[in-house]
């Protein structure tokens, strides 16, 4: 039973289902197909922000330099090129036993890779949704499909978990960001170029 | 108050508005001896057109029900600002099943002219509110296409029971084939390329090539799926004769384009004065024995509507408007039309036709663009007869390749039992 999102909207996470420790994150696009110009390259990211929002380091950041964090708490399946085939582009798992204490939050982004030098943008991106789904039992449990709301932009954070109280929970956000992957790590305390 | 919207940038259109009825107005400029084709495709939900008819271009010029039209004759200047091509798109009348309006330009066989759009300059898209004519938006191509020979310059499309428009800017190397075959159009294959179409040897004057549906055709099998025929046919030996194919109805609005060479020898562009300003023009005979021309000379630009159903547009002296010349015939005023020769001459600049290289085209609602080349050089006259319209039967039109030098349109005159008296104009 899929819980679809709209942007903004909380939502419970391990108090309505308290059997998930294991979390896959799901992330898909369509992009123009059209054979003239640059393929595109999305890349899915996710930043672990302590209490003051802000990753202190690499160790705090997932991406595809940078697959595993805390032991593989967050994992990152693994860089897809070209976003061909059905269902997830990316992928990235989380095991909530073994996130540290210390990370209150996971912003989940997804960026263009070369946008600038490529002329790409969000513009140019259709389709693009976010679904959790329980690794253990394998069912949906959200879903949050991003609609129109982006255009220009090259980066976009879709989602946030986070804690609230001993739960966790769930934020549909869909912000739009220019300037790439880049912004967005320095946004969340990152020192990137 | 018109926004500039770049790139991958999506627009409301009608959400909180009143607006029904927009014009999509696009211009270029593209280099010498680029040809560029002009069309709209209509999809449905899946990205597919429903039948070949959903494709709009010269040949097919409404669409949709009625709903979309290219705008021929009646373009209309909005903001002080007349679009090279006008679109009327009534949105509220466009069939509920058809969700995305794509418009295309394409290079005509740019893949083996090894053309593309970086020759392709100053290519821009507006929508203008046609009830109010305000310009809502306006979305400027760029100059980043290196490989593309097709472009889908943007799109209309349904989005929660609204339109909106999208810039998408992204095209295909393989021309408008590709395009077609994306938006599910089967395109009849090109001959080999050494056979020309289907134009016959000289004198006799033979029908050509009959579009596929619903024609008899003669021996080989018929395709499986109607094709779209995208083929032009040149006319290219002196004499060449074709008639105007004539579908239910009457014969519509008679393009015929002249464009032409605006590059200096050695490469480079100038839009000065020093360059070549050729002049389109033609003499007309009506069955009722008036006689005239119509050229921009003596400022006779002729009338569509009225005697004698012959139309110029406005000159184009600074060599800005690179669509070049056109000249609109009545084609429903066949049967009051006698003859008319088309030409060129060369009102300032040198008298060098090969740098020139002018090329006329007539374009006809549901048959193949027809080509006329200047290609015969080293004349040093002025003026150029590239082509004689005949009436045939008062039902069509045959077309007649000429390519012949003049002195003047006195010697022409004289040339093809004319008759006219001659005094010197300027304009």
């Amino acid at each position: 039973m899929t819980i679809s999102l709209s942007k903004g909207q909380r939502i419970d996470l391990t108090k309505t289902n308290p059997g998930l420790k294991n979390a896959i994150i799901g992330l898909g696009w369509d992009t123009n197909k059209y054979t003239g110009g640059d393929d595109f390259d999305l890349d899915a990211s996710a930043f672990l922000l302590h209490a003051n929002g802000k990753a202190n380091g690499i160790e705090d950041f997932v991406f595809y330099n940078n697959l595993s964090a805390y032991g593989g708490a967050v994992l990152h399946t693994g860089d897809n090129r070209d976003g061909q085939g059905e269902g997830d582009d990316e992928q990235i798992k989380l095991d909530f036993t073994k996130i540290p204490e210390h990370v209150h939050r996971i912003g989940i982004t997804v960026t263009i890779h070369e946008a600038e030098r490529r002329h790409q943008n969000f513009g140019q991106v259709s389709n693009a949704f976010v679904r959790l789904v329980d690794e253990q039992t394998g069912s949906e449990i959200l879903r949050y499909d991003l609609g129109e709301d982006f255009s220009v932009e090259t980066a976009v954070v879709v989602c946030e978990l986070y804690r609230h109280g001993a739960d966790w929970k769930f934020q549909a956000v869909g912000s739009g960001f220019s300037g790439g992957l880049a912004a967005l790590a320095n946004n969340y305390g990152l020192d990137a170029k | 108050m018109s926004l500039k919207i770049i790139k991958g940038q999506k627009a409301d259109i009608t959400k909180n508005t009143s607006i029904s009825r927009v014009v999509v107005g696009m211009g270029w400029g593209a280099s010498a001896g680029v040809d560029l084709d002009f069309s709209v495709f209509v999809l449905q939900a899946n990205g597919k057109v429903r039948s070949d008819n959903d494709l709009i271009f010269y040949s097919n010029p409404t669409g949709a029900g009625g709903a979309i039209r290219i705008v021929g004759q009646e373009k209309k200047s909005y903001g002080s600002q007349t679009d090279q091509e006008q679109v009327s798109i009534d949105l509220r009348s466009v069939p509920q099943e058809l969700e995305r309006i794509p418009f295309t330009l394409t290079i005509y066989e740019g893949d083996a002219r090894r053309q593309n759009f970086s020759l392709v300059k100053d290519a821009y898209l507006r929508i203008i509110d046609e009830t109010t004519g305000n310009e809502l938006l306006r979305y400027e191509l760029g100059n980043q296409f290196p490989v593309e020979t097709a472009i889908v310059v943007g799109e209309l499309y349904r989005y929660n029971g609204e339109w909106k428009f999208n810039a998408v800017g992204s095209g295909y190397s393989g021309g408008l084939a590709s395009l077609c075959g994306s938006f599910g159009i089967v395109v009849r294959e090109e001959p080999p390329a050494a056979s020309p179409p289907p134009v016959p040897p000289a004198p006799p004057k033979v029908e050509p090539a009959k579009p596929p549906v619903g024609q008899a055709s003669p021996p080989s099998s018929p395709p499986p799926v109607s094709p779209v025929r995208l083929d032009k046919i040149e006319l290219k030996k002196k004499g060449d004769v074709i008639n105007l194919e004539k579908k239910a109805g009457s014969l519509g609005e008679i393009l015929v384009n002249l464009n032409w060479n605006r590059k200096k020898t050695g490469g480079g562009f100038f839009k000065a004065a020093s360059g070549i300003d050729l002049d389109l023009g033609c003499l007309f005979e009506l069955k009722d024995g008036t006689k005239g021309g119509v050229q921009a000379l003596g400022n006779a630009f002729g009338d569509f509507q009225r005697p004698p159903y012959v139309a110029l547009d406005g000159d184009d002296r600074t060599g800005a408007l690179e669509g070049g010349e056109n000249l609109r015939i009545n084609g429903a005023k066949v049967a009051d039309i006698k003859r008319i020769v088309i030409f060129a001459f060369i009102y300032s600049g040198v008298a060098n036709w090969s740098q020139a290289d002018g090329v006329v085209t007539v374009k006809y609602p549901g048959g193949p663009d027809i080509v006329v080349r200047m290609d015969e050089y080293g004349s040093n006259k002025g003026l150029c007869a590239i082509a004689m319209i005949r009436n045939v039967n008062d039902q069509t039109f045959s077309v007649e390749r000429l390519v012949q030098f003049f002195d003047d349109q006195q010697k022409l005159d004289v040339a093809y039992d004319w008759g006219l008296r001659w005094t010197r104009g300027s304009k």
